[in-house]
């Protein structure tokens, strides 16, 4: 009897495998990625997420775009000028159209552009294009656009976050309409979402730029749990997959037909030392210590398994527009960090407590605890609170209003602009509800890089307050962040200096 | 009897207004949604002006009476990070979780009945003792623990099951039995010693000594008799398991409402939450209510009390 039992379960077993037998054969004309996640809103004016800034240029082109290294290069704009300080022109590509048939023309980019600033669209996006005044069509193919001040930060969204949209189609429908089925101009068109579960795009025809169209289809599966998301790699039900976390590395790569593919990050993680209220680090001194005390290393061999790199006295990362080469990491010297507390007068170290969001970087919370750990060598007790997302972003946001005692936040912030204006007006920018430091000179200094007219001076700008920054150590500087991806051998796929996972640039070898 | 079915019934209204009140006041309590939604740059005017544009500004009683109305309407307002109708995308996810906790559901019932009736006839043997250890595994193991084990062996290893997915018969197997051992483990034990409690009363002896035969004896007499704290505790289990799919879900990548609501709390994208708490909550009385129906069909005495 049992025995029959246990024929009939392996015999439904089997075939139920069989009929399954779909999702695990590759076929080359179709490529297969596992995501951590899908976006909530296919409206590219929206919201921003990283599976928004991976999903949508499948489908949207982008006024300008950025190369596998993240170069800015021609997209929709065929190329860019300044023809003043504060009006940057656009020829817009000819012959271009969008899946609904409508044309891509400089009326388009103005009602793209414009839309940012709707009200009824509650656009978050709109923060990046704080700048911009007006825009204007010139004729059918150009456009300007006009800012308050001198702004070459702009093209960074422009590359990033300024899909194009056809504006009879997005002037016409509703907003749930369009949140659920996206027209755009991109290479692809999303013709199924089952949300939280699937995606999957086919290509259009005649799109301009044959490059991005690698694959007749693209499927993205969302699968949240990263060791399912490696097991799907390495069963070979997906091609490849984004996010690998250290600790499974070796799993990824017990399949001999998969590559891991690592490499430096643009996340940056931080320090934020709340500069509020006659707190001890209000004291430079007592920064530099803190920074000096900090084994970066110790915690990237221990704690990451070896996938960041120490942060160079920044964060503004190696591929982005700002950073400064010349500038070596704190160096960890305890010896050093003790006199330096000594002569700041906190020989005896004070209690501080480091709020750190739970579930939300990488090895987060053992992070902030192995610093603790660090650094009551130099007397100074470290309070770990981990919290829930949430109520750290909360926290975080709050800090400058009455009741809420200075602290430290353990916080990565991801460059995904490549460009220094991105991570210091997130971070140390005194406006910024985020950051923790509120200090004229450096606002002067962010504010006089930013609206820099001349590129080469912007740079030079950019290093100098880089080196100001780092000197007044206004954050504990920690580490960049690897990005870990995987993919099966016969894809053909490099990673973006952003990090983000765009299906566009794979294809089969 | 429909005296006592209308009575619960209005009970379920009360409750349900209450569950209504205490997820709005916890949701508006706990988090400012503005400060979660907006990039790191943001200043305090960005904040103040998203606040305005989605209506959060206004004294908590207010929101609360135009978020009561709406719901009258069937109208949870819209979500704030999937820009459409918060009951839509909610009942887009619900089919997934429902199907998911039935598979579990009917796993319990078509293992943990028939394993408690075996171990409880043979009481203290081999078959017992393993059936009871098998059971108290079951309960202790970790269902996250459980389906992570699951995809290395069977997806990984042997290959034999996709390690995710959702849409097609084979994916049932892992997550069903990852959500369901916990509730098939409890249900073999409490039928078990339900069981043995019904054996050893006066009223089997002597339909024994009537002479009828063992059958007649369990299925007539025994289980029926068991079968009132049984009710309760798959009913109450069908709602948990409604409920708490979400780890299971987030293993396998399952489209449910349990890792949807997660992800709105973390943002505290309220009319997603609100509209999924309200339905799981109403799934939740609504089994309760089907309860205490059955109750009175196996115990007709106790709509009297």
């Amino acid at each position: 009897m049992m025995k029959k039992f246990m024929i009939f379960g392996m015999a439904v077993l089997m075939s139920l495998t069989l009929m399954s037998g779909s999702a695990l054969s590759a076929k080359k004309d179709q490529l297969l990625i596992g995501m951590p996640g899908d976006p909530t809103t296919f409206d590219p004016h929206i919201r921003l997420g990283l599976p928004m800034l991976q999903s949508w240029p499948l489908v949207f082109d982008n006024i300008l775009a950025r190369d596998i290294k993240g170069k800015i290069i021609p997209a929709i704009a065929t190329s860019w000028r300044y023809v003043s300080p504060t009006v940057l022109e656009l020829k817009i590509r000819k012959g271009v159209k969008f899946h609904n048939g409508e044309p891509v023309d400089a009326n388009a980019i103005k009602y793209s552009l414009d839309r940012l600033f709707d009200k009824k669209i509650k656009s978050r996006i709109r923060n990046f294009y704080r700048s911009l005044t007006k825009v204007e069509v010139v004729d059918s193919h150009t456009v300007r656009l006009h800012t308050k001040h001198p702004d070459r930060y702009l093209l960074s969204p422009l590359a990033d976050f300024s899909a194009v949209v056809p504006p009879k189609h997005y002037g016409s429908n509703k907003l749930k309409e369009l949140a659920r089925k996206p027209v755009g101009s991109g290479p692809y068109r999303l013709v199924k979402w089952r949300k939280g579960s699937e995606m999957v795009f086919e290509a259009v025809s005649g799109y301009w730029d044959k490059s991005r169209q690698r694959v007749k289809k693209v499927i993205v599966k969302v699968i949240p749990e990263p060791t399912t998301r490696v097991s799907a790699l390495v069963s070979g039900a997906v091609d490849m997959i984004k996010d690998i976390p250290p600790q499974t590395v070796p799993m990824a790569k017990s399949n001999p037909n998969v590559d891991v593919v690592a490499g430096p990050g643009p996340k940056a993680c931080s320090l934020i030392m709340v500069l509020k209220d006659g707190a001890p680090w209000s004291d430079v001194r007592v920064r530099q210590a803190v920074n000096h005390a900090i084994d970066k290393d110790s915690i990237i061999k221990n704690v990451l398994q070896g996938h960041a790199t120490a942060a160079m006295g920044t964060v503004v990362g190696p591929n982005s527009f700002g950073h400064n080469p010349a500038l070596k990491p704190y160096a960890y010297d305890v010896a050093k960090a003790k006199s330096l507390m000594k002569a700041a007068g906190y020989e005896k170290g004070f209690t501080v407590p480091l709020v750190v969001p739970l579930g939300r970087y990488l090895k987060g919370v053992q992070g902030a605890e192995a610093i603790a750990g660090q650094l009551k060598k130099i007397n100074i007790n470290v309070k770990v609170k981990p919290l829930e997302y949430g109520a750290w972003r909360r926290n975080s946001r709050s800090k400058w209003k009455k009741g809420y005692k200075p602290y430290w936040n353990y916080a990565c912030r991801n460059d995904l602009a490549l460009h220094a204006a991105w991570m210091y007006s997130g971070l140390l920018y005194s406006k910024s509800t985020h950051g923790g430091v509120r200090s004229e000179k450096l606002d002067n200094m962010i504010v006089g890089a930013r609206s820099e007219p001349d590129e080469a001076k912007q740079a030079e700008k950019y290093r100098k307050l880089a080196a100001y920054i780092r000197e007044q150590a206004f954050l504990g500087f920690l580490y960049h962040l690897d990005e870990i991806s995987g993919k099966k051998k016969s894809v053909d796929w490099k990673m973006r200096s952003t990090g983000l996972v765009i299906a566009t640039d794979a294809g089969w070898k | 009897m429909t005296g006592f079915i209308v009575r619960r019934m209005l009970q379920a209204i009360v409750l349900m207004k209450f569950v209504l009140i205490f997820v709005f006041l916890l949701l508006h309590l706990s988090g400012d949604p503005a400060r979660i939604m907006l990039p790191d740059d943001a200043t305090e005017e960005d904040i103040a002006e998203l606040r305005n544009e989605m209506g959060l500004d206004k004294p908590l009683s207010t929101q609360y009476l135009i978020f009561f109305r709406n719901v009258l309407r069937g109208n949870f307002g819209e979500s704030f990070e999937h820009g459409e109708s918060a009951l839509k995308v909610v009942l887009e996810h619900l089919p997934a979780t429902i199907e998911l906790a039935a598979a579990a559901f009917i796993m319990s019932v078509i293992i943990g009945l028939p394993f408690g009736c075996i171990a409880a006839l043979k009481e203290n043997t081999v078959y017992d003792k393993s059936l009871m250890f098998g059971a108290v595994l079951g309960q202790a193991v970790p269902d996250f623990w459980l389906g992570l084990m699951m995809i290395l062996l069977f997806s990984v290893k042997l290959g034999w099951l996709p390690p995710f997915g959702y849409g097609e018969p084979v994916h049932f197997i892992m997550p069903t039995i990852a959500a369901g051992v916990f509730h098939t483990a409890r249900l073999a034990r409490l039928m078990r010693s339900e069981m043995l409690e019904v054996l050893r009363q006066d009223y089997i002896l002597t339909a024994y000594s009537k002479g009828l035969n063992e059958k007649v004896v369990l299925f007539k007499h025994a289980l029926k008799n068991s079968a009132i704290p049984i009710v309760t505790i798959l009913g109450l289990d069908l709602a948990l398991t409604l409920g708490g799919t979400v780890i299971t879900e987030t293993v396998f990548a399952w489209p449910g409402v349990g890792r949807l609501t997660v992800a709105a709390i973390h943002h505290r994208d309220y009319p997603i939450v609100q509209a999924a708490v309200f339905l799981l909550a109403l799934g939740f009385v609504g089994i309760n209510l089907l309860v205490d129906i059955i109750y009175t069909y196996l115990d007709p005495r106790i709509q009297y009390r």
